[in-house]
């Protein structure tokens, strides 16, 4: 999706989807438990994101965390670097539980309940101090006009 | 039976389909208020709602250091504000 970096512009999502094969990818998600790795799924039904919320996600740098959503609708003046700004609308931010929930390389990541279920939440896309903001999946999916398939 | 095409266009004679009514209401005025105060101020990046420290309703500013914190006012339209220092808020590509 392209995004608006015009001074008075709205975004929601930053996001993008790729083709890829059927049968040269697999549906479980990836993490490192104990110096080895260790696969999970995710459920394919959305579910909104309400404050106190505890998700999670496996990310790229730093692997699988557990945060609590401190906001589900956040306004925020994102950095794209190069003194490029975009602002977004309607945000979820969350606080790790233990630690940072996330950190740069994470972006990408779907943030899901931290249950049995594992429902999609959020896209992870920014952070900072702390705090991680995604895109409502909701958003993403309809501005993709995707299904999750999981 | 066939499955029905995921890719298939919706039937636009459905009953969900067709116009949606404009309902003014879904716009909080003190959201509006909360947000053009907030981010008047230099060094805020961010505003959302979240909770205070009893549970109640509570705007949040995303600031960039503590020295913004303290300018922040203790109320906008109603609600306390409590301050979340974030810096700069990246993009976390990398």
């Amino acid at each position: 999706m392209p995004i608006d970096f015009s001074a008075g512009s709205v975004n929601y999502v930053d996001c993008a989807t790729g083709w890829v094969w059927p049968d040269r990818v697999r549906k479980e998600f990836i993490y490192r438990a104990s110096g080895s790795f260790a696969y999970f799924r995710v459920g394919s039904v959305p579910v909104t994101a309400t404050i106190g919320m505890v998700v999670g996600k496996s990310g790229r740098t730093t692997g699988l965390t557990s945060g609590r959503v401190i906001d589900v609708n956040a306004s925020l003046r994102v950095n794209f670097g190069g003194g490029r700004f975009a602002n977004f609308r309607d945000q979820i931010a969350i606080r790790g539980l233990n630690g940072d929930f996330s950190t740069g390389g994470d972006s990408g990541s779907l943030i899901w309940t931290w249950d049995s279920h594992r429902r999609p939440v959020a896209l992870l896309f920014a952070g900072g101090g702390g705090v991680t903001f995604g895109n409502k999946i909701a958003r993403v999916l309809a501005a993709l006009d995707v299904e999750l398939v999981t | 039976m066939m499955e029905p095409s995921p890719f298939a266009s919706p039937d636009p004679n459905a009953p969900e389909m067709g116009p949606v009514k404009y309902r003014a209401d879904e716009v909080d005025p003190s959201r509006e208020t909360a947000e053009a105060a907030l981010l008047a101020i230099e060094g805020v990046r961010g505003v959302g709602e979240g909770r205070d420290a009893i549970g109640g309703p509570a705007w949040i500013a995303y600031v960039l250091d503590q020295s913004v914190a303290a300018r922040l006012p203790a109320r906008v339209a109603g609600r306390p504000v409590i301050a979340e220092v974030t810096g700069e808020i990246d993009v976390l590509r990398r």
